[in-house]
């Protein structure tokens, strides 16, 4: 069978470049050529968050990614892994992801995750590789004591980012990262929340002078999803292939992310003067202020969304306690809050 | 059909206008003081006066002035198109032929985008599709709405040109068309 | 269907309602469902549609063009246009060739606070075409100076399809406004040596002539103040982008609101002026929207049928030498620029030539900056010169007789002007290198 498959990144981007040329590949192999794709990428067939559309309309039968987060208000949940963390990598956060969408656990209505999340939309989906920790960055002035925060214009790239900044007291301004580099050169926003990995795609190196390391904002997943019209074309033999090859694809691109940070942050030490500061660094009160705003993000955040009925909480229990098994930690409080 | 245009058209275009002068002109304007003012406020008063005033612009003002001035810019045929083929050689009824088959292809053409714009803005309204303002999540239906009823009035002004190209069919001869309404479009 | 004959349907479909006169938007969007759902099943519109015209709309980079067709709305309003002639016509001293040189400097100066060339012309052909005559030229040929000073809106930057460009592209537009400067200047001095040697004169005419009346020193006393209002506001915009103090979006808002304030306090504008202002910059920006959008939906036709991909491959024995595939394609642009409207032009073959131009290793602000200008000589070219004809309707000659001089003059604009770029591509990338 021939596949549709599209990308709404560019070739640079690591889910695309990375992710979704090796999926291509994997399931090319393993399928022995009996399973090809038409490739798309760069927003030819469908621009981003705009992938579920395209799927459900059949202009695209695979999406590598789905940008699950630029979905405004369709995939309320899986923004679970854009709350704030401590001591997390790419490979853990993927691999809870991928463990968080095969949980049998019960988060409402006898419903599992996967079951509230993915199935009503006509679609299958699959972790892809997670991006490394979304970091606060400054191009000017560096953020060091709780004050620093107050009123300054941050770039925000999601929801959960929006509300990590407003409980910072600064100024959160969504916008997609494309349109960062000139923001950030003219004073639209001093500064962003973005992996490191990913400032080369938006040639942003130059500007970005410090980081505060070791706490994630989260980190952002997305999915490799394939329409339910296309997967009933598979036979079995192809699906459990898929299945296997998007396992496989997505653990790959987690080890490219990291490999991508430590590059992209020597280059800046080195080339650009950019400084990268471990949370543990900062003063006694500052580390309180990001924990206390984070440990806040998962609760803002959860009784926003269980304001509006879905089950955030049952959802946040289930992927801190996977992110916990992993490694990870959570903020301080955040554990209490979730009676684990 | 009568040389003045009837008071259903007057409604449309009054509506068409009310829409175009108060809501597009309106938004512009509000896209102008929000930018300026939070360059103001960036330069000034070191602070963000207007939260999110990004994504105001982007995702409310700007869509609204787009699709409120649509019909308006429709009706006034500023829309570019060639008009070399269509020479003065040929009479008004073998004119009114060809626009008239034009126009009926036109109006399917938009018939279809408003049909799958209508399904989108459903389904939009179903999934409680949402924008985000800042830190506010905000509806994305009454956005959306407005694609369909700026697209429904360009197809209600295809309808009275395609009627009025019958007319001439009918006749052979040019119908009066008094579509001046409103202030002149001056394209720069 | 077999897929060369959907491909064959879909060329067919576009050729005849465009010659039929249907508007270029319906043209491409029609073109764009049948192409899909022919493709691919009519079902899959359901995926491209409603999204593509939404998000097409939704996007902040094109939200400055209102403000920026907002800010020249004032200033022609306010009558501004006239001001500038006046004065340039009092140094140039009522002589034929400064004269001349005074109308296209003034066209250029309009140009750097107005974004696409037809007021600027028509008002142009309205006030110095007759001066233009008085000195000698010929009718024509001073209609058509007219249009040429008046295109200079859409080369020097701000200009509209710079601003397309950038929001397709993402290249930052304050990179693409500020490279744009240095062929902007270029071309000036082209059409000033153009003027030189190309100018048409009735045999026998004075080459100097005594003003019509006595000049009134309270005019002139205005002039000089537009003028200087005009340079404050070319200050703001280009100064506030060059010195990294705000985007260029941020810059389109304080420069309308600069020009909207500015006229009114010099009493140039009533409120309905600037209530029609609004007005008429918002129905232009939703025109070219329309026109993003049924392009957007036609590009996706472009795409599933992979016509990028085989350009890139097609053109992959030339990618090794950019400099001949820059030439081939600035002809195939000045082509498309003269039978094409632009902002179509742009939207339609930009997205096409893209993945080539990235395999060629093709500096995209270098492209664009050329790109651009060689699309925006086609204002002045048969046969859809909408500037050209712009200043015919109001100098009162026919369109030909204005394509004449113009298209000698876009043809030896594009022949100096781009080969200066694609040989020295500093003209176009130093000024944006030194930003930040
Ligand atoms: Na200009
Ligand atoms: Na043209």
């Amino acid at each position: 069978q021939n596949f549709i498959i599209s990308s709404s990144l560019p070739q640079a981007h690591l889910w695309t470049g990375g992710h979704m040329e090796d999926f291509m590949k994997i399931l090319g192999e393993s399928s022995q050529g009996a399973i090809t794709f038409t490739p798309f990428i760069a927003g030819e067939l469908t621009g981003v968050g705009r992938e579920l559309d395209a799927l459900q309309g059949g202009s695209v039968q695979i999406a590598a990614p789905l940008l699950a987060p630029y979905h405004e208000g369709a995939f309320p949940l899986s923004d679970v892994t854009q709350l704030p963390t401590y001591g997390t990598d790419s490979p853990m956060v993927t691999r809870a992801f991928q463990k968080l969408l095969d949980s049998d656990e019960v988060v409402k209505d006898g419903k599992t995750f996967y079951q509230y999340e993915i199935e009503p939309k006509g679609i299958r989906a699959w972790a892809i590789g997670a991006t490394s920790a979304y970091s606060l960055s400054t191009a000017g002035k560096p953020l060091r004591e709780p004050a620093d925060f107050q009123g300054m214009p941050l770039r925000a790239g999601s929801a959960i980012h929006t509300l990590f900044l407003n409980e910072t007291k600064s100024t959160p301004v969504t916008m997609p990262a494309s349109n960062v580099y000139e923001a950030l050169s003219r004073g639209t926003v001093n500064g962003l929340v973005l992996a490191v990995s990913d400032w080369p795609a938006y040639s942003l190196e130059p500007l970005i002078k410090d980081t505060i390391t070791d706490v994630a904002i989260g980190h952002w997943q997305s999915y490799l999803a394939i329409s339910n019209d296309a997967w009933s074309q598979l036979d079995e033999a192809g699906q459990k292939a898929f299945d296997a090859a998007a396992r496989e694809a997505a653990a790959n691109n987690a080890k490219v992310w990291d490999g991508r940070l430590e590059t992209v942050q020597k280059d800046s030490v080195e080339k650009h003067g950019g400084k990268f500061t471990p949370v543990g660094e900062l003063s006694a009160e500052m580390q309180k202020f990001i924990a206390d705003s984070g440990a806040n993000t998962w609760k803002v955040w959860i009784e926003k969304l269980e304001g509006q009925g879905h089950p955030a909480k049952a959802t946040a229990t289930l992927y801190a306690k996977i992110i916990q098994s992993e490694g990870g930690r959570l903020p301080e409080g955040v554990a209490e809050y979730l009676g684990l | 059909m009568s040389k003045t245009p009837s008071s259903f058209w007057r409604v449309i275009w009054g509506a068409e206008y009310g829409l175009v002068a108060i809501g597009s002109g309106l938004s512009l304007l509000a896209i102008m003081l929000v930018t300026v003012l939070s360059v103001a406020g960036r330069y000034l008063f070191h602070t963000d006066l207007i939260p999110g005033a990004y994504n105001l612009i982007e995702r409310v003002l700007f869509p609204l002035m787009v699709f409120w001035a649509l019909p308006v810019a429709h009706r006034d045929g500023m829309f570019p198109k060639l008009e070399l083929v269509m020479g003065a050689s040929l009479s008004h009824r073998a004119r009114a032929v060809v626009a008239l088959f034009v126009g009926l292809v036109e109006l399917m053409v938009y018939g279809v985008l408003i049909y799958f714009i209508w399904i989108f803005v459903e389904r939009a309204m179903i999934a409680n599709r949402t924008v985000m303002i800042g830190v506010e999540t905000w509806p994305m239906w009454p956005i959306a709405i407005m694609m369909p009823l700026a697209f429904g009035l360009m197809m209600l002004e295809m309808v009275r040109l395609i009627w009025r190209d019958v007319q001439i069919i009918r006749t052979g001869r040019p119908v009066q068309d008094d579509t001046d309404f409103g202030p002149p479009a001056e394209t720069l | 269907m077999d897929h060369s004959l959907i491909f064959t349907f879909v060329i067919l479909w576009v050729t005849i309602f465009l010659l039929l006169g249907q508007a270029v938007a319906t043209v491409m969007l029609g073109a764009g469902f049948v192409g899909l759902a022919l493709w691919m099943g009519p079902n899959a519109l359901m995926g491209i549609i409603g999204q593509d015209v939404y998000f097409s709309v939704s996007s902040y980079p094109l939200s400055i063009i209102p403000l920026y067709l907002l800010m020249a709305q004032m200033l022609v309003r306010g009558r501004i246009v006239g001001d500038l002639f006046r004065v340039g016509h009092r140094l140039a001293g009522y002589r034929r060739f400064p004269l001349g040189v005074a109308t296209i400097l003034t066209g250029g100066m309009l140009g750097a606070v107005s974004g696409s060339g037809s007021a600027s012309a028509a008002a142009l052909a309205r006030l110095a075409g007759p001066e233009l005559e008085r000195v000698g030229y010929t009718r024509n040929f001073s209609a058509g100076l007219a249009a040429i000073a008046g295109s200079l809106s859409a080369i020097i930057p701000p200009s509209i399809l710079l601003m397309i460009y950038g929001s397709i592209t993402l290249v930052p537009i304050g990179h693409l406004f500020i490279g744009s400067i240095g062929p902007a200047v270029l071309c000036i001095l082209v059409y000033i040596l153009c003027l030189r040697f190309m100018g048409e004169t009735i045999p026998g005419m004075p080459d100097r002539v005594a003003p019509l009346e006595e000049e009134d020193p309270e005019a002139l006393r205005r002039s000089y103040i537009a003028i200087g209002f005009i340079v404050v506001l070319m200050s703001v915009v280009f100064g506030g982008i060059y010195g990294g103090i705000f985007t260029v979006g941020e810059a389109g808002g304080l420069g309308a609101f600069t020009s909207l304030v500015g006229v009114a306090l010099m009493g140039r504008v009533s409120f309905k002026d600037v209530a029609h202002g609004l007005i008429d910059a918002a129905k232009i920006s939703a025109m070219l929207l329309m026109i993003i959008m049924a392009a957007q939906v036609f590009g996706r036709f472009m795409s599933i049928s992979r016509v990028p991909r085989l350009l890139v491959e097609f053109t992959e024995p030339l990618q090794a030498y950019p400099v001949i595939l820059l030439i081939v394609l600035m002809v195939v642009l000045f082509l498309a620029g003269m039978a094409l409207e632009e902002v179509t032009c742009i939207i339609l073959i930009i997205p096409l030539i893209e993945p080539m131009l990235k395999a060629a290793g093709i500096d995209m602000i270098w492209f664009g900056v050329m790109a651009c200008f060689v699309i925006s000589l086609g204002l002045l070219t048969p046969p859809v010169g909408l500037v050209a004809f712009s200043a015919a309707v109001a100098a009162n000659v026919p369109p030909g007789a204005v394509f004449r001089p113009a298209l000698k003059f876009s043809a030896v604009a594009a022949l100096v002007v781009v080969l200066a770029m694609i040989f020295v591509p500093g003209i176009v990338t130093w000024l944006p290198a030194q930003l930040n």
